[in-house]
């Protein structure tokens, strides 16, 4: 009888395989090292559409190397993305791996919802020193690691090197000051307002957290407790920007951006300048208007250079059915691999050390070179245990600022206020 | 007789169970719980526990933004409820007889309900848009005003407005219309021999007539409308200047329970929401004694 059982159980397994096996092309076929017999299947939460092929040519690699695991991708969009993970998370139906970001993994590591993955990583065989050290921190909590980054970005100077020869100037360096990009803006500028010098929109990722740091300023205090807005060189960070609308005019304003992103404008060829983040280049290559006149350099340096360089991880919920497995996949897919598959693909610059220059050659049409340059001045995107309760607030902080109804030190301070008053409910 | 009676009731009963049920399980239960929140702290994580009145202190204390929301609010849903005169005209004119391709009319006006709101209103912000929009383009050729429509703090709200009246339009006419039908014919024919004009025979026969039907419209509209959040939500966008000044209740929620994960705040605001939803839809049924006309 038992052996009729086991039988049974292998020829159903096999019969599995066979099917998972037709599933992805053949990539997993044979399964001969048998494992344990038993069929684990994981879900993957993601919210990027855009990497889904990517994910899905090293979860197949993952697939091969793991008999009997399989792995189904869950894309949620954006909008819905946190909201879900956390009610369904909370609720015990959650993902088995999903992305993270360090503003948010706080609230998940507070909860007690995720699975430590050091036993994973050193299982694996993958070197910590290799990962961007300030990014590694970012998922780290007492010692644990939560998740790994998969990939990074940082934040470049992106130039539209038509609109600068028909006015004349010459190109950025990745020598440029503050002052260079003024002077340059200024020059670019049609009179009739065809064309601004540079966006200055009020985006804290791509504009002003990248100046705030660049002045010697800081939007957080270093253990996460107090609001850096009301610091002097914060204030000059953000003036940087709203100067550019308000003094210098050389930026369309903000009602022009809530109309029109920025990132529209640019691509339409009223902005000669943008700061925005190493994830575009894949959309302006797609573009033909922007992929022949768009390049890139590294951001203009204020008092010190600074560039603001963040990145998802994978976490494996500790929900899940089958621990082990899910810690596997989650290291798994911010390994050496999956970085390399990511960067070769143009998708994302991975995270691995070794993998990039692939993500630079995937564009050469673009000095994508420029975002991995800036990463040693990295400053990893401001966070604290519940950053959502006083990032929502930025926005609507800063608005008098930018409309330049407000002293930047007015809004600055007020800003401060109120973060300090949700910091210190954390 | 007698034995016919008990499997009535109990066919009723099975019935009228079915809906019940789901009103229990979909409205009533999620109702209490959402009253529970309100009096309690927590996150999604470490469950939520009933700790009392703090969650409303602290919705009072910070008045300034539900005030504004309120207000806000209550613009939005009076001047959507100008569309109600607007959609009264419209039916009456696609009543008259002998009018050709009326169906084709009313599925014009009927288009904008069943499209997505989320696509009307990216149509929209190309049209409002300051720098190459429509609305400017045809303002600035006959000499008119231009302006960023809606990410200026003073038009956002109306901007948005206007398009609430477009997209409710088609529901009203069809509401309306079916309204119309109802109107005797003879009572239109015996004003005309007594010489009233069609103005005079709109205003002194038809709307008196038509008061339960408006009556209905405008009590669904400004229900809609208190409850306004997508239009707002894709028409301004995040960084929006104007969007401090355009909030609305359900926009504030928004904010507190998913973009803060306030749920408890959240459920609070949520309760303020229907507490004033109530509010006016009972003003506006003690009011109909005076206008409604039962015939």
């Amino acid at each position: 009888m038992k052996s009729t059982n086991t039988m049974l159980a292998l020829a159903a397994t096999a019969a599995v395989l066979t099917l998972a096996a037709c599933g992805d092309n053949g990539a997993s076929a044979g399964g001969s090292d048998g494992g344990g017999g038993e069929e684990v299947e994981l879900t993957f939460a993601t919210f990027s559409p855009d990497q889904e092929p990517a994910i899905r040519q090293i979860l197949d690699v993952f697939e091969e190397q793991n008999p009997g695991v399989s792995v189904e991708i869950q894309i949620i969009p954006w909008t819905d993305y946190w909201s879900t993970l956390q009610t369904s998370t909370a609720g015990g139906t959650g993902p088995d791996v999903a992305w993270m970001l360090g503003a948010k993994i706080g609230q998940y590591i507070d909860g007690g919802v995720l699975l430590p993955l050091d036993e994973a990583f050193e299982e694996s065989g993958l070197d910590i020193e290799k990962y961007p050290e300030q990014l590694v921190d970012l998922f780290v909590d007492d010692g644990t690691t939560y998740a790994l980054p998969k990939d990074f970005d940082t934040i470049g100077l992106w130039y539209n090197k038509a609109l600068f020869d028909e006015a004349g100037v010459a190109y950025p360096t990745p020598d440029w000051t503050w002052d260079d990009v003024i002077t340059a803006a200024k020059a670019l500028t049609k009179p009739d307002g065809s064309v601004y010098g540079i966006g200055a929109p009020m985006d804290p990722q791509a504009t002003y957290y990248n100046t705030i740091y660049q002045a010697g300023g800081e939007v957080i205090s270093e253990d996460g407790t107090t609001s850096g807005y009301d610091s002097p060189e914060a204030i000059e960070g953000i003036k940087f920007w709203t100067d550019m609308i308000n003094v210098h005019h050389v930026s369309p304003t903000l009602e022009s951006f809530a109309d029109t992103e920025s990132v529209a404008q640019f691509m339409s060829g009223r902005l000669a300048m943008l700061t925005t983040g190493s994830f575009y280049a894949i959309r302006f290559a797609n573009d033909e208007y922007s992929s022949q006149n768009f390049d890139v350099t590294e951001l203009p340096a204020g008092a010190q250079e600074a560039t603001i360089i963040n990145g998802i991880g994978n976490v494996a919920l500790a929900s899940t059915e089958h621990p082990e497995e899910a810690a596997r996949l989650a290291v798994f897919l911010s390994g050496e691999e999956a970085s390399r598959i990511s960067s070769e693909t143009g998708t994302v610059i991975g995270s691995y050390e070794g993998t990039q220059e692939a993500f630079v050659d995937a564009f050469p049409q673009f000095n994508l070179q420029a975002f991995l340059d800036q990463a040693e001045n990295g400053v990893v995107l401001p966070v604290s245990r519940n950053t959502d309760a006083w990032a929502s607030r930025e926005g609507e902080f800063l608005t008098p600022a930018w409309t330049g109804e407000q002293s930047v030190e007015e809004a600055a301070a007020n800003l401060a206020d109120a973060m300090n008053e949700a910091l210190a409910q954390e | 007789m007698r034995p016919n009676r008990y499997p009535d009731n109990a066919w009723a009963a099975i019935l009228l169970a079915v809906p019940f049920g789901g009103l229990v399980i979909f409205y009533l239960w999620p109702l209490l719980r959402t009253v529970l929140l309100s009096f309690s702290e927590g996150t999604a994580f470490t469950g939520y526990t009933i700790t009392g009145l703090g969650n409303w202190q602290r919705l009072f204390e910070n008045g300034d933004d539900v005030w504004r929301a309120l207000v806000n609010t209550l613009v939005y849903a009076a001047i959507v409820l100008l569309g109600v005169p607007i959609a009264m005209v419209i039916a009456a004119l696609l009543h008259q007889r002998g009018l050709r391709g009326r169906s084709f009319y009313r599925t014009l006006y009927f288009v904008p309900v069943v499209t997505m709101p989320v696509a009307v209103a990216m149509v929209w912000r190309y049209i409002y848009n300051g720098d190459f929009g429509l609305l400017n383009e045809v303002l600035d050729a006959v000499g008119g005003p231009t302006r960023a429509w809606v990410a200026d703090p003073d038009t956002a709200l109306y901007a948005v407005a206007v398009v609430g009246i477009w997209m409710a339009l088609g529901t009203n006419l069809i509401i309306l219309a079916a309204g119309l039908e109802a109107v005797p014919q003879t009572l239109e024919e015996a004003a005309m021999l007594d010489g009233a004009g069609p103005v005079r025979r709109f205003l002194s026969v038809t709307v008196p007539l038509l008061t339960p039907s408006i009556f209905l419209v405008s009590v669904l509209s400004v229900i809609g409308s208190l409850q306004m959040f997508d239009l707002l939500f894709i028409m301004l966008g995040r960084t929006n200047p104007a969007l401090a000044d355009s909030k609305t209740i359900v926009y504030l929620f928004y904010e507190e329970a998913f973009v803060r994960n306030d749920r408890p705040l959240g459920a609070v605001i949520a309760l303020v929401t229907l507490v004033v939803t109530l509010a006016v839809t009972a003003v506006q049924f003690r009011l109909q004694r005076r206008w409604v006309t039962y015939a």
